[in-house]
């Protein structure tokens, strides 16, 4: 699918076809995804965990529920739990991953890098002092990771997969996985073919570009060019805006298919 | 509690917030009555008034109501065992929407073999 296609095709699919699986393949493709997002300093933040939901019984299954995401980790086939690795600067270091931007000549001399700067400098007085420090790690790993878990997300979508990022109890997951205790969850990434229509019946209301962007000062408003609005709803990132007449009936549909309160 | 007929659980403002949400969400109930009619058979399962049920999940806090997790958790297993022994999933989804449409987020477990 065209890239900007993907884009404004996304949308959280809350229901899945409980009774067809995600080939292998697709989950492979979508970790990789993962694996090659933005990351700074090249370092290991994001750590997933598949799982998949008819390799549970039914008493492991019921206890990652929340009242609220019962229903969809029910249909959904796979999920992939998201972790962040808050040892991900030292891993870094460690593994050479860091020094290694300087090999690849993606940190060149040219901008200032090199091997004595990344270690005298950049690791000794930033990087490492910054590792020690819970509260920035936490941020960091974090914010890190949801680049990677984004690419995941758009990836899915260009699987032709329906694909959410939920919560759930992450105290049971993390013992059940056996989660390393230098890990902290950010998001459980639902995945799975839409039993919805995947476009949910147009994009979600959002605000508009002028009031979400600033153009040379914070509060000059960037102000759209209709022309270029016009060709991105042409490509369909641009789609209509929810909701299509239809989809409370969809909705209704949805609830008695799959024995949902309405 | 004796037990309580359509008509009487109609006058429960839980019952009134549930009919009206229930109609501005979807326009046309046109099994509004047969709806109710499964609450009738909770409250009366489970020997509480409606307004009595949401009111034992909800609890006022400065930042506005919140929901008691403990409440909450009985009721979503109160449900699950009033369904087995009437009139099944539908009925109970029928109690659940009640809840819903209150402010009492839950949603049920989801037959994955199907």
């Amino acid at each position: 699918m065209e890239f900007k296609k993907v884009v404004g095709n996304r949308r959280s699919i809350r229901y899945y076809q409980p009774w067809r699986d995600v080939e292998r393949e697709k989950i492979q493709t979508i970790l990789e995804a993962a694996r090659l997002a933005s990351r700074v300093m090249n370092a290991p933040y994001p750590k997933p965990v598949v799982v998949y939901r008819k390799e549970l019984s039914e008493a492991e299954i019921n206890s990652f529920k929340t009242p609220t995401t019962t229903a969809q980790l029910d249909m959904a086939p796979v999920w992939i739990f998201w972790y962040a690795n808050m040892d991900a600067l030292k891993d870094a270091h460690e593994n050479g991953t860091l020094h290694g931007l300087v090999d690849v000549g993606a940190l060149n001399p040219s901008h200032g890098w090199s091997h004595s700067y990344i270690e005298d400098i950049v690791w000794a007085q930033l990087l490492h002092p910054l590792s020690s420090s819970k509260e920035i790690m936490t941020t960091l790993v974090s914010e890190e990771t949801a680049l990677a878990i984004c690419q995941a997300l758009l990836c899915a979508v260009d699987e032709g997969l329906g694909t959410q990022l939920v919560s759930c109890n992450f105290a049971v997951a993390n013992e059940m996985l056996g989660v390393p205790a230098n890990y902290i969850p950010v998001w459980v990434q639902l995945l799975g073919y839409p039993a919805e229509d995947p476009q949910t019946g147009g994009q979600r209301p959002r605000e508009t570009l002028e009031e979400m962007a600033s153009e040379g000062k914070f509060g000059n408003p960037f102000v759209p060019d209709p022309k270029v609005t016009e060709k991105l709803r042409e490509v369909g990132m641009i789609q209509d805006t929810a909701p299509a007449p239809w989809r409370q009936a969809e909705l209704r549909a949805l609830a008695h298919m799959l024995d949902l309160p309405e | 509690m004796e037990n309580m007929s359509l008509d009487d659980i109609k006058n429960f403002a839980t019952v009134k917030k549930w009919s009206e949400n229930l109609i501005e969400q979807w326009g046309d109930v046109p099994d509004l009555d047969k709806r109710i009619g499964a609450l009738v058979d909770f409250v009366n399962y489970v020997e509480r008034d409606p307004d009595k049920i949401v009111e034992e999940c909800l609890r006022q806090s400065d930042e506005g109501m919140r929901i008691k997790l403990k409440a909450r958790r009985e009721i979503i297993a109160e449900i699950a065992e009033f369904e087995k022994e009437h009139g099944g999933r539908r009925a109970g989804n029928h109690v659940r929407s009640f809840l819903i449409h209150n402010g009492i987020a839950m949603s049920p477990s989801v037959e994955a073999g199907v």
